[in-house]
Order: structure tokens, then sequence, then C-alpha cells
């Protein structure tokens, strides 16, 4: 399927709108405030909180699990070989090439 | 950096595959800017999912922004707010982790000074002075860059960043810089879109592994794992319960809930 350019410019500005906001509402809105002890905890949970829902998100397919345990599996075998690059090399682009080699031989190999 | 340059031909290889040309994805991803986001939009139109439901999932999955912003608002209490809104314009997941990473950095090395203040955000504040010098070394030289070498001076500026406490003037220049490698390699990736044909599993893998690697950069704490299990928990839940498109954002509130529980636990032990 092919996307016209009026349905691009209408998906561009439905999705940069509020993209904007949420990047720039509470960053303004919080500012300047002293935060109350427990809700500075909270933020600085966020990230931790963050890239494990973003993983999580990735990972855990249960409708996928129940109908192809295999291809369920995979990504999760390839995230834990990521995970021992993270931690020995602490590099990003390290961390990319292994997902993507280590994914792309699975998937051949399964 | 490099590997924005990565994902981001991916993301441009599979965007052409749905339909959109080049420039649209210059457009989309200097703007929109989102790695996830638009790695969603491809397959779900490639899948033939009507726009408006294309629109709603990825403003949902957008909502994630909201937290990342609150989390860098302790940093700012002494920016201006223009500097502020150029800043957090240009906040994406990558940039999110690393540039907290720094922030968090630089405001331990102020602690010793500051006799532990618990409040790391006028750390950061009072450094800001000092740390104005060192952005127009650090980060000036990068600053006029043209986007052809971009790559390198980026990779000498985290190399030795590593060491170096971040200022805001530096995080915006990082920002733009990866936003920028982003959006041409997004473009140069949808130039030779239709010549390469990649599973799209394979490529939005590229992008789980960066979402790894930042998550195992996390302080080890007892409260950083029971924010993964929690977070873990709160995304199967949504995903069992039908609400997928959400599963980011209540899965990482479920883990801050989590974090914080334990916290407290930890406290009353202690007590």
């Amino acid at each position: 399927m092919s996307m016209g350019v009026n349905e691009f410019f209408i998906l561009w500005l439905c999705i940069l709108v509020p993209m904007i906001v949420f990047r720039c509402l509470p960053i303004l809105a919080l500012k300047g405030r002293e935060l109350p002890e427990r809700v500075s905890r909270a933020v600085g949970l966020i990230p931790a909180a963050a890239f494990a829902a973003l993983v999580a998100n990735d990972l855990v397919q249960p409708a996928t699990l129940v109908a192809d345990p295999r291809s369920a599996l995979l990504p999760l075998v390839a995230a834990a070989i990521v995970a021992v690059v993270a931690a020995k090399t602490k590099s990003l682009i390290w961390c990319v090439v292994a997902g993507m080699a280590s994914y792309g031989v699975l998937m051949y190999l399964l | 950096m490099l590997s924005y340059v990565v994902i981001g031909l991916a993301c441009g290889v599979m965007s052409a595959a749905s339909g959109l040309t080049p420039l649209m994805c210059l457009l989309l991803s200097a703007t929109f800017y989102s790695g996830a986001g638009q790695f969603m939009i491809a397959p779900m139109l490639l899948a033939g999912s009507s726009l408006p439901s294309v629109i709603a999932s990825v403003i949902l999955v957008s909502t994630r922004q909201l937290l990342y912003s609150a989390a860098f608002s302790p940093y700012f209490k002494r920016v201006s707010r223009a500097k502020t809104l150029l800043f957090a314009l240009f906040v994406t997941d990558e940039s999110f982790g690393i540039i907290m990473d720094k922030f968090a950095q630089s405001s331990l090395d102020q602690t010793g000074s500051l006799a532990a203040s618990g409040k790391s955000a006028a750390g950061i504040a009072a450094g800001q002075g000092a740390g104005e010098a060192m952005a127009k070394t650090g980060g000036g030289g990068a600053a006029p860059a043209e986007p052809a070498t971009t790559e390198r001076t980026e990779s000498d500026g985290v190399s030795h960043a590593a060491s170096t406490p971040w200022t805001v003037n530096t995080a915006i220049v990082t920002n733009i810089l990866c936003m920028l490698a982003w959006a041409l390699a997004v473009m140069a990736g949808a130039m030779v879109g239709s010549a390469v044909s990649l599973p799209v599993a394979l490529m939005s893998f590229g992008m789980t592994s960066i979402f790894i690697c930042l998550l195992v950069g996390q302080p080890r704490s007892g409260g950083t794992l029971a924010c993964v299990v929690g977070a873990f928990a709160g995304v199967l839940a949504s995903k069992l319960a039908g609400w997928g498109s959400v599963a980011i954002l209540l899965g990482a509130i479920a883990g801050v809930v989590a974090g914080l529980a334990y916290e407290a636990a930890a406290e009353s032990r202690r007590a």
C-alpha cells in the first residue's frame, strides 16, 4: 500500500502535536518547583522502569507464545545475548550488532 | 550515534516499504523523531491498518515521553524557558537514557561539596556556570559540524564525555546532532529502501537491543530490580488484558510503583 501526500500530512500532524505536548509540558510545569521527596524518588525510578517496559513490550508476547512458542522464545534468547554484551562492553553499537546478528542467526536456525 | 545510523537506515528501508517517500521520512524523523513510534507506523500501514488506528496507537506509545520530560525537570530548575524547550523538543528514548546518565554522573560529582542535599538538581544548576566553559570546548567544537562530519565529532565527544560531567548546553547539542543523524539515516534508508529487503522483526530488534543496553546500564540496586520486575509484570498484564498499545506506559508506571514499594519496605526494615 502506498501513502498519499494528504494522508501523510494528516498522520504527521496528528502524531506530532501530542508528541510536542508530551515532551514539553511536564518539564515546563515541574521545573522551578521543589518536588516532595516521594515524587522526586519516583521520578528517579523512571529511567529503569521505562527501559524495562520498552524491553518487556518487545520480548513478552503472550499471544505468540501460545500460537508459536519457538518464535516467541527467539527474541528472549537473542535478548539474553545482548544483555551479556551490554554488561561486558557498555556500548550501544555493539549491542545493536550483537542483537541483530544473533536474532538473524536464530531466525535462520529455527 | 553510530547505532542511530544503523537503526535509522533499517527504519528508512521499512518506511519506504510502507509507501513513505524519502522526504516524508526526513520530515517525520526530524520533527516527530521517535524510533519506536516510527518503527510502529510502517508495519501497521503494511498490515493495512486504518489511518486513525495508526494515529491512536502512535499517540499512546508516545505518552512515555511524559515520563521522560518529568524525569528531566529537576535538572532544569535554573535553565531558561527557551533553552528548556529547545532541549525538550529533541528528547527521545535513547538520548533520554544517555543524557540522564550523564546528568546523574554530574550530580554525583557535585554531592561531595553539596553535603548530601538529596536534591541532585541543585548540584547540576550550581555546576552550570563552570560547566558553560566546558560545553564550549566539548560541545562547541561539535556545534557547527556539518551532518557529514557529525559521526566523528560525536564519537569523540562520547569517548571523553564518559568522565566529564555534562551541562545543559552539551545535552542540547547532543540531542540535535542525534536527531540529524537519525533523520539523515532514515532518509538514506528510504532512498535505498526498495533495493533491500530484511525481515521487519530483525530490524526492529536492533531497537530492542538499544533498550536492553540502556537498561543494563541502570544502577544495580534492589529498587531498580523491583522496577524491572514490576515493569515486566505490568507489560504482561496489559497485553493479557488486550491493552497492548498502552503496555509500555502501564508497564513503566507499574515499575515505578514497584520500585517505590521496595524502597519503602527497605526503609521500614532499617528503621
